[in-house]
């Protein structure tokens, strides 16, 4: 399991890690039914407070991307489609918003983008 | 259950006063108590292991009052490092273990004799051929070598170089990977605290001004450059403390009320201290 | 208790050395110089810094800052104060063994068996008076520090050995009871005496803030 943790960053630590857990739990790179370090041990290895990976895991428990047994641990639950849809959708609108806010930025007209849209998705 | 819980504790010394001071320690945490010479840290860790009397208040160590007859007892539990080495110069490792086999009940000879070489501790000088550092690394070594639950450390880092002082860093937050194991350290060293704490406090002038935890004071306050025009429109209750100069302000601001367009970088909490404790 | 014990002999085993040596001399040059009559000089030395040994041992735990160190560890505050108590009466036990056996095992091989009571009657006494100093001082020590006890210590010592010597050579020629009841009476006294200076330094020391 790969976390970099940027201490510059004005993202909070713990949304850092759940992000980068989340990541590779829809990635596959974690694969379902796989053990997650422990929050103490992640905590000391990653050098940050136990308060914050806890609340990153509970974040991720919350969301359905992971479940804890008690006194075993943290788990990658199994892959819910409909919230990898989800994620995926989310992805997918922000980099239209995106590519729209560059638009719009250089003069390029609404009917345009789509054209390009177009062209792309006939390649 | 907390390791330790102080509750409005008072104690005067002529000049100074601890005034009505509230703390607790969560178990399985690291907190790290941060303060000025004179502040009350100290004074603080010595009423805790009821070593000086207190006026008034109650304080309670793994779940016992400290005045209690059978504190001594818990002693064994809690592993301390003070700032001052107090062993009789003479003594070599060996006649160290000798004397605390038979002080402590959990003492382990091979844990200590481990740990001297994990510190690179000299087995066979006299205590009074240590340089300072070594002397912090002898007590270091000791209190970490009888099983204890809570270690309470008075500027254990002092004296040491950087090297070392991430590796006793290091032990420290090793320490605390069992959930029942608790840590109070105390120390100027501030950029060794943001390594391991998970809670801190201020002191300043025997009163406590801020306890919290570290992480949610990098989300709740951020450093912000910006003209001193800027920094001054904002609310003062936003604003910690600023620090001005001909080039510009800088300043401590929660974040909330950062202005749009300001360059805002994460705090240090050396500085978050400085400015806490200058207003 | 066994710990802080050991640690006390360490000290003593640093610092103390050259004393124990002396005392072995005094006791060697007073037999083998045949110089009986003087015995009781050869014995002062021995017992009186034997016994203390225990106010020298307080003022280097100032030196060290032991007293702070100690208070974090798992031992009772009144275990502090008795150790150094238990120190007195081995230190004062070795003393007089160094000083007794060999003297009475000289005497009685010399054909001296006549002299063996009073000279036993010279070494009680500076025993009985030396202890009577420690147990005094003990407490001075605990509640002031070994610096202003120290003033005190040269003035009140020098009081109780003069006057302790003097009635030792009174006793043995006026002496209208058995110098063993009067021996004994005063072990006793002393004994007495030495257990509430132990309870007056424990409560000293609990107060003390460290």
């Amino acid at each position: 399991m790969l976390i970099l943790i940027d201490n510059k960053s004005c993202l909070p630590i713990y949304d850092q890690i759940y992000s980068a857990i989340k990541e590779q739990i829809l990635s596959g790179e974690l694969k379902e039914g796989e053990a997650l370090p422990s929050i103490r041990n992640l905590a000391k290895d990653l050098r940050i407070s136990v308060v914050t990976t806890k609340r990153a895991y509970d974040e991720l428990e919350r969301e359905g991307f992971i479940y804890t047994i008690s006194a075993k641990g943290s788990f990658v639950a199994q892959k819910n489609l409909e919230l990898i849809r989800e994620e995926n959708l989310k992805k997918i609108e922000e980099h239209f918003s995106k590519a729209h806010s560059l638009a719009k930025c250089c003069g390029v007209s609404d009917d345009e983008l789509i054209e390009m849209l177009r062209i792309i998705i006939a390649e | 259950m907390n390791a330790i819980e102080i509750k409005n504790l008072t104690k005067s010394y002529g000049s100074f006063t601890l005034d009505g001071l509230n703390l607790a320690l969560p178990t399985g945490c690291i907190m790290g108590l941060i303060g000025e010479n004179g502040a009350g840290k100290s004074t603080t860790i010595k009423l805790i292991l009821n070593m000086i009397h207190r006026e008034s208040g109650s304080i309670t160590v793994l779940g016992h009052d400290n005045t209690s007859c059978n504190f001594d007892k818990v002693k064994e539990d809690i592993g301390v490092v003070l700032d001052e080495p107090g062993l009789p110069p003479m003594l070599k490792a060996s006649e160290i273990d000798r004397i605390m086999k038979n002080i402590y009940k959990n003492w382990s000879s091979h844990d200590f004799k481990s740990y001297l070489d994990k510190l690179s501790v000299p087995r066979n000088k006299p205590f009074k051929d240590f340089s300072r550092g070594m002397q912090m690394k002898m007590g270091i070594a000791i209190a970490l070598s009888h099983g204890p639950k809570l270690l309470i450390l008075d500027e254990a880092t002092s004296g040491l170089d950087p090297v070392i002082r991430d590796e006793v860093i290091n032990l420290f937050g090793e320490f605390t990977r069992d959930e029942n194991h608790s840590v109070l350290i105390s120390s100027h060293i501030i950029s060794d605290l943001e390594k391991i704490c998970d809670y801190v406090a201020f002191l300043h002038n025997g009163k406590l001004i801020l306890c919290e935890e570290m992480n949610l004071l990098y989300e709740e306050y951020c450093m912000a450059m910006a003209s001193s025009d800027i920094i001054n429109s904002l609310p003062s209750s936003a604003v910690i403390g600023k620090r001005e100069t001909q080039y510009g302000t800088e300043a401590i601001i929660k974040r909330g009320y950062a202005p749009s367009g300001i360059k805002t970088t994460p705090i240090d909490i050396e500085k978050l201290f400085i400015f806490m404790s200058r207003s | 208790m066994k710990g802080l014990l050991i640690k006390e002999f360490y000290v003593i085993k640093k610092y103390f050395r050259f004393v124990f040596i002396m005392s072995a001399a005094f006791i060697a040059f007073a037999i083998l110089g045949n110089n009986l009559s003087n015995i009781g000089f050869a014995l002062t030395y021995p017992i009186m810094i034997g016994s203390l040994l225990p106010i020298s041992l307080l003022s280097y735990d100032e030196n060290f800052k032991w007293n702070t160190y100690a208070a974090a560890l798992p031992v009772p505050k009144k275990s502090h104060v008795t150790v150094k108590y238990l120190v007195e009466i081995i230190c004062t036990a070795a003393m007089l063994a160094l000083c007794t056996i060999p003297i009475v095992i000289y005497l009685s091989i010399s054909g001296n068996s006549a002299s063996v009571a009073p000279v036993l009657i010279q070494i009680s006494v500076r025993a009985v008076a030396a202890v009577i100093s420690t147990a005094i001082f003990m407490p001075i020590v605990f509640k002031f520090g070994s610096q202003k006890a120290r003033l005190m210590y040269i003035l009140l010592v020098a009081i109780i050995m003069s006057v302790s010597v003097g009635l030792s050579s009174d006793f043995i020629k006026t002496i209208s009871f058995e110098p063993r009841t009067a021996v004994l009476t005063a072990v006793i006294l002393t004994a007495v005496l030495y257990v509430i200076s132990w309870r007056i330094s424990i409560k000293i020391y609990e107060k003390r803030d460290m």
